[in-house]
């Protein structure tokens, strides 16, 4: 009674938040009837799909983000061109449409980033949704055939847990992700994917960081970072030199996968998951000195990153991350990522 | 040959077939579920507790090989199959000297929950483990930290786990195995969906403790921030229906039962869809959630049955995400039931 008792134990939380949310028992005004209990939500039903399978490129790939999330704010999927056999999961576990955020979204953030990639039949949707009047970082990866969606995996940061957490209002992504490269002058997807790949592996410790653009910053919902924790005040979040001083020596393993390039604008984004196994307070970086961890007990991070490339180096990176139970699997086996 | 008799030698045969398929079945087919027919206890209340005491010296050393650990063992911690020696076998640094133990030498399961220290950090701790010929082989944890999320911590220096669950029934209040899950079940089908109708039976006394703090009953002075300060004893709170957060009580399983004390250890998930954040109770007010968004607990919880009533529930619970699965949960062993 856990969480039930979150509601009372919600005095905890709210006396210390200062909020002026009643937490006891309040009467209903008078006259007032009782708000109608809801009863639970029904599995979403829809008739077998009759119509030919189209080919979905960039831009129907980029509609079908934005239709799935006008749907998933009006609680209401059943208009969506689905695949007959759909899979759905929420930071890394599998559960119907029409139940988790399908039961609690109602807005979504007005500027998203949108990432399609038709040679992978992916479209990601970067922004943030509100639940109930409360704000979090939101990211989805779409898969369709056909012009059918046949799976989404969400990845979502509510408010509630440890730092780090901007305002997902507030925040908006950095122009330099909508700008297009000169025709012809399109970063290779073998390199982005070198360099996206080296990050990842100088993260883990195994090798060279790859090149940085000037004024590459790691931002991490909505956060600038020094490596894995947020930046001092003053501190822009500068990507090499978190690497420089090897500030992700508490990291073990960096699971992930290239879900999605956009070769017009340089853009990748990969999704995985993060282990900090929790078993030191502190780490030795790469300039020889002693850091505190961030992780004091074991645990992993579900994330979406998506890096800007700008000719040979990472321009920018920005990420949503949330803590998952540490090792969590991911809730279905991908298929290999596009290839580069 | 007459066609009567044709027919009758071809039932003759059939009827034969049947006979040879019967003797041919295996010599050692038992009810489903069971081995055997005979269950050889070899490891008795005495010895599981044995085991459970040598796995928490083990986990304080952080030293798997300090206790008899099956090479195959399976190990979760917080719903999640990791290797053992993971987790939480290279945080902890202190385990309490003490904790609620109990053992099911017919399962041989047997679980402990307190307080362990992580760099010198409490955390809320359960665990069951399951011998085989002398060895664990399986290893079911769940760990509550402080994070942030709303959920009860209690002083540690306060934690006190009820002797009521280590007394032995006398034989007139003791239950069979079946009603005391039968209990244990009634309590989370009154938590379902809490909406005021009470299955579960609850003497006058019973007492709950959460995460080592009490929330049947408010601390000398009140104020103890939970839901204890809305409602006092098991069953009122119930009757208000505070709890109609929870949507479902999922993945429930009881894989310990001891008669003679009348202990039950259940596992399961405590679902909270968050589709409303607020709901009537039935003194005419209304409750608000603390969190607005899809969640779940998962929690080892014991109850101590006398009577057929619960006096004393002890658990441990964490959040984890919404609607996650429990490994364990894979079929109908200790009488788990759907979802």
């Amino acid at each position: 009674m856990r969480a039930r008792l979150a509601t009372a134990l919600g005095a905890i939380l709210v006396a210390t938040a200062g909020s002026a949310l009643a937490q006891a028992p309040t009467a209903a005004p008078a006259g007032q009837k009782p708000i109608l209990r809801p009863f639970g939500s029904v599995p979403l039903m829809v008739p077998p799909s009759s119509d030919a399978p189209r080919d979905c490129d960039d831009a129907c790939l980029k509609g079908l983000a934005q239709q799935y999330m006008d749907a998933l704010v009006k609680q209401d999927g059943s208009k969506l061109p689905w695949a007959d056999r759909v899979r759905y999961a929420e930071n890394g576990v599998t559960i119907m449409v029409s139940d988790g955020t399908w039961a609690t979204a109602t807005a979504k953030g007005a500027s998203p980033l949108i990432v399609a990639d038709a040679k992978a039949g992916k479209a990601v949707w970067i922004g943030s949704v509100d639940e109930h009047g409360q704000p979090g970082f939101y990211a989805i990866e779409l898969t369709a055939r056909g012009g059918r969606i046949v799976s989404v995996q969400a990845t979502i940061r509510r408010q509630q847990g440890r730092p780090p957490f901007g305002d997902p209002i507030a925040f908006t992504h950095d122009p330099a992700f909508s700008a297009t490269v000169a025709k012809g002058k399109e970063t290779p997807r073998a390199i982005m994917s070198g360099l996206v790949q080296a990050y990842f592996e100088a993260q883990g410790g195994k090798s060279k960081a790859p090149a940085f653009g000037k004024g590459c910053v790691l931002i991490e919902n909505g956060v600038p970072m020094t490596g894995n924790l947020p930046a001092a005040k003053g501190e822009s979040g500068d990507c090499a030199t978190s690497f420089s001083r090897g500030l992700f020596g508490e990291f073990e393993a960096i699971r992930r996968r290239i879900v999605a390039y956009d070769d017009a604008r340089g853009l990748v984004v990969v999704s995985g998951v993060r282990d900090l196994p929790g078993a030191t307070t502190s780490f030795t970086g790469s300039d020889g000195k002693g850091y505190k961890s961030e992780a004091d007990y074991p645990r992993s991070f579900g994330f979406v990153t998506v890096f800007k490339i700008e000719g040979n180096a990472i321009a920018r990176v920005e990420s949503i991350a949330t803590e998952l139970p540490y090792l969590m699997p991911p809730p279905w086996q991908e298929p290999r990522g596009p290839r580069p | 040959m007459t066609s009567l008799l044709k027919t009758f030698t071809r039932h003759a045969m059939l009827a034969g077939a049947a006979l040879l398929g019967l003797a041919a079945m295996p010599a050692n087919a038992q009810l489903p579920g069971q081995p055997s027919a005979v269950l050889k206890i070899d490891c008795d209340r005495a010895c599981l507790i044995g085991f459970v005491r040598q796995y928490m010296g083990a986990l304080a050393k952080q030293d798997p090989k300090a206790v008899a650990i099956a090479p195959n063992a399976r190990f979760t911690e917080n719903n999640v199959m990791i290797p053992v020696g993971k987790g939480l076998w290279r945080s902890v640094n202190k385990v309490a000297d003490t904790g609620l133990e109990v053992a099911d030498p017919e399962t041989g399961n047997a679980a402990w929950f307190g307080v362990v220290w992580e760099h010198d950090q409490p955390a809320y701790y359960a665990m069951r483990i399951h011998v085989t010929r002398g060895r664990i082989d399986e290893i079911e944890t769940v760990v509550h930290r402080k994070t942030g999320l709303p959920a009860p911590f209690g002083p540690i220096d306060k934690v006190a786990h009820d002797p009521e669950f280590q007394q032995v029934l006398a034989p007139t209040e003791r239950r069979s195995r079946e009603r005391l899950i039968a209990v244990a079940q009634s309590y989370f089908n009154t938590v379902e969906r809490n909406d005021g109708a009470v299955f579960a039976p609850f003497t006058e006394d019973c007492a709950r403790l959460e995460n080592g703090i009490s929330t049947t009953a408010p601390p000398p002075g009140g104020g103890g921030g939970n839901a204890a300060d809305i409602a006092t004893g098991c069953r009122n709170q119930f009757l208000l229906g505070i709890y109609y957060i929870n949507k479902r009580v999922r993945e429930r399983r009881f894989p310990i039962v001891d008669t003679e004390r009348g202990v039950v250890v259940a596992s399961g998930f405590f679902d909270h869809d968050n589709s409303f954040d607020r709901y009537p109770i039935n003194n005419g007010g209304e409750m608000k959630t603390a969190l607005k968004w899809p969640n779940s607990i998962t929690l080892l919880e014991a109850f101590r049955v006398k009577d057929s009533q619960i006096q004393r529930i002890e658990v441990v619970f964490t959040y984890v995400p919404y609607a996650m699965h429990n490994p364990w949960a894979v079929g109908r062993q200790y009488s788990e039931l759907g979802q």
